[in-house]
């Protein structure tokens, strides 16, 4: 599977102050990738850096093959981004903000006009398309970045937070559209502060924490680096902890065992046989916020 | 890109108002001028103001010599402090960047449209002047500063001359505040400096002392476009504003353009 990114050593100063330090991961194509870590990790940073608005003080990266910044300008055009929020023009419309968009990139204008009409479509503003977008809500800007990400047809999606600032819908309506995106074979590299959401469309992460990597690979391979725990609900629970060895605790009304999977099948068995009634025997797997705890630490703004 | 500049620039309406306000100036002066004062201005105030009541193209050359000492490089200022500054600001800058147009482009862009404004506002001052010159005073042939008439088309002529002169002088003001723009996300402060810098050379220019300084200052030739209204026309001081217009546009052009090609575009 080739790399639609790659990032390798790659380290930003700002001052005297590192923003990334030494970072390095890939991207598979068609993956759906978070790059997560607290706010001032330096996700946004990096971000910048693989589409060419900030140089890097050393090390390298390729986006969709492309090594060297001064020719990205050949792969820009397969690359959907949504940076750090939305950026308008606020006395110009949404058609007139994403026409102006499609001009600089050379569109010919008989193109524009579906190709705005379908992104506006797609993040529920085409009934506002004229409206000046100065006078739209904090959600509905939001929502005029994501369709200028969307605009035109795109291999890679670079997302940073664009869930910021949507009411609950409107994060399950992005969620929905990535889903769609990834359903069409598209790479979608999405950077958020918020765990819960990327473990319902992430099939890899990483985690960043003061502008280092601390940990990347295939979300079910990090479960996998963590012991598994059992879980058991049923009664008495005295019983169940005495048959379940010493790892056995009891936690809201269950007991919880680290336990090696094989054992499973003797120890369910066992408790049958000793006359324990049973309602709940299944596997716990640890969230991505727990792993992310017990990769970066706590301490951040963890959600 | 440039297209849309310039429709970013004339679509905004602070611009569009700031021309408007400016295109009010010479109808103001033409009717105080006419109803508020008895027998006509009898010396004093700037070039061209004596003679407003003697022939309509007076009105326009009037208002262009008022104008060019402070409001002209207000309004160029502000356009130009806006350029660059303001799409960072605004967070368009990184969307026009990442959609593959190379950032020589977006400042050339830029530079042309407040370069435009620059010249509209000569212009409009000019145009609004000389309808308003014709409804208000006598259009019939025009008396030069050599004592020589010309044909009042002839006059219409060398005041949109003039007018274009006066846009061209405020280059070097405009070209200060793409500069500082290219370093700064706020519009306000590029904005205050080229004003600044457009004001001190206007001070500096009036010191007795600085005079051996004098030639290199922006503003030194400002009042040459007077000398189109000469029979003939003197071409010298004209050509020296020009010249100096472009060495600093030369200067700050190449401070423009480096900075934006190496500036971090974190906005």
């Amino acid at each position: 599977m080739s790399h639609v990114i790659e990032v390798e050593d790659l380290t930003k100063r700002f001052g005297g102050q590192v923003a990334v330090d030494d970072v390095t991961f890939s991207v598979d194509e068609g993956s759906v990738f978070g790059f997560l870590g607290p706010n001032g990790a330096g996700k946004t940073t990096t971000i910048r850096m693989v589409l060419g608005l900030i140089y890097p003080d050393s090390g390298s990266f390729s986006l969709l093959g492309e090594r060297k910044v001064s020719r990205l300008h050949r792969v820009l055009p397969r690359v959907g981004s949504f940076i750090e929020g939305p950026g308008y023009v606020p006395y110009l419309s949404a058609r007139q903000n994403l026409d102006r968009f499609l001009a600089a990139e050379g569109v010919r204008h008989a193109k524009r006009r579906p190709l705005i009409a379908h992104a506006l479509e797609a993040v529920g503003l085409e009934m506002v398309v004229d409206k000046p977008v100065g006078k739209y809500s904090l959600g509905m800007r939001q929502r005029l970045g994501l369709a200028q990400a969307l605009l035109g047809d795109r291999d890679l999606y670079i997302l940073d937070e664009p869930t910021n600032g949507l009411d609950p819908s409107g994060m399950r309506e992005v969620r929905r559209l990535i889903g769609e995106l990834a359903d069409l074979g598209k790479t979608i590299f999405i950077s958020t502060h918020l765990l819960s959401e990327a473990e319902q469309i992430c099939s890899h992460v990483a985690f960043m924490s003061q502008g280092r990597l601390i940990k990347a690979g295939a979300l079910g391979e990090l479960r996998s680096d963590y012991p598994q725990q059992l879980r058991i609900v049923g009664t008495p629970l005295e019983r169940i902890v005495s048959l379940a060895g010493s790892s056995a605790t009891i936690e809201k009304s269950a007991v919880l065992v680290d336990l090696d999977p094989s054992d499973a099948p003797r120890l369910l068995a066992s408790l049958v046989g000793e006359g324990v009634e049973v309602m709940e025997f299944s596997w716990m797997t640890p969230s991505l916020e727990e792993i992310f705890i017990a990769e970066v630490g706590e301490g951040f703004d963890v959600r | 890109m440039f297209a849309e500049e310039l429709k970013r620039v004339f679509r905004r309406p602070r611009n569009i108002i700031i021309l408007g306000l400016i295109a009010l100036v010479p109808i103001l002066l033409g009717v105080v001028v006419r109803f508020a004062s008895h027998g006509g201005p009898r010396g004093g105030g700037s070039a061209f103001f004596a003679e407003i009541t003697q022939n309509a193209v007076f009105l326009p050359l009037a208002a262009l010599a008022s104008m060019e000492t402070l409001i002209l490089p207000l309004a160029a200022s502000i356009i130009a402090g806006d350029s660059v500054a303001g799409d960072a600001a605004n967070g368009s800058l990184r969307y026009l960047l990442v959609r593959r147009v190379p950032r020589s482009r977006i400042i050339h862009a830029k530079m042309v449209a407040a370069l435009v404004y620059t010249l509209a506002l000569g212009l409009v001052i000019a145009i609004v002047g000389l309808v308003a010159g014709a409804i208000l005073f006598p259009h019939h042939q025009v008396v030069t500063l050599s004592g020589l008439s010309i044909s009042f088309v002839h006059g219409v002529l060398e005041a949109l001359l003039a007018a274009l002169v006066v846009g061209a002088s405020i280059f070097s003001v405009t070209m200060v505040g793409i500069a500082v723009s290219t370093f700064t996300s706020s519009s306000l402060a590029a904005t205050s400096i080229a004003v600044t810098v457009a004001i001190a050379s206007e001070v500096l220019d009036a010191i007795p002392q600085l005079e051996k300084i004098r030639p290199i200052l922006l503003s030194n030739y400002w009042s040459a476009f007077i000398n189109i209204f000469r029979s003939p026309i003197l071409a010298g001081p004209i050509y020296k504003d020009l010249l100096e217009q472009l060495g600093w546009m030369a200067v700050f052009y190449l401070l423009a353009v480096f900075n934006f090609s190496q500036r971090d575009i974190t906005a």
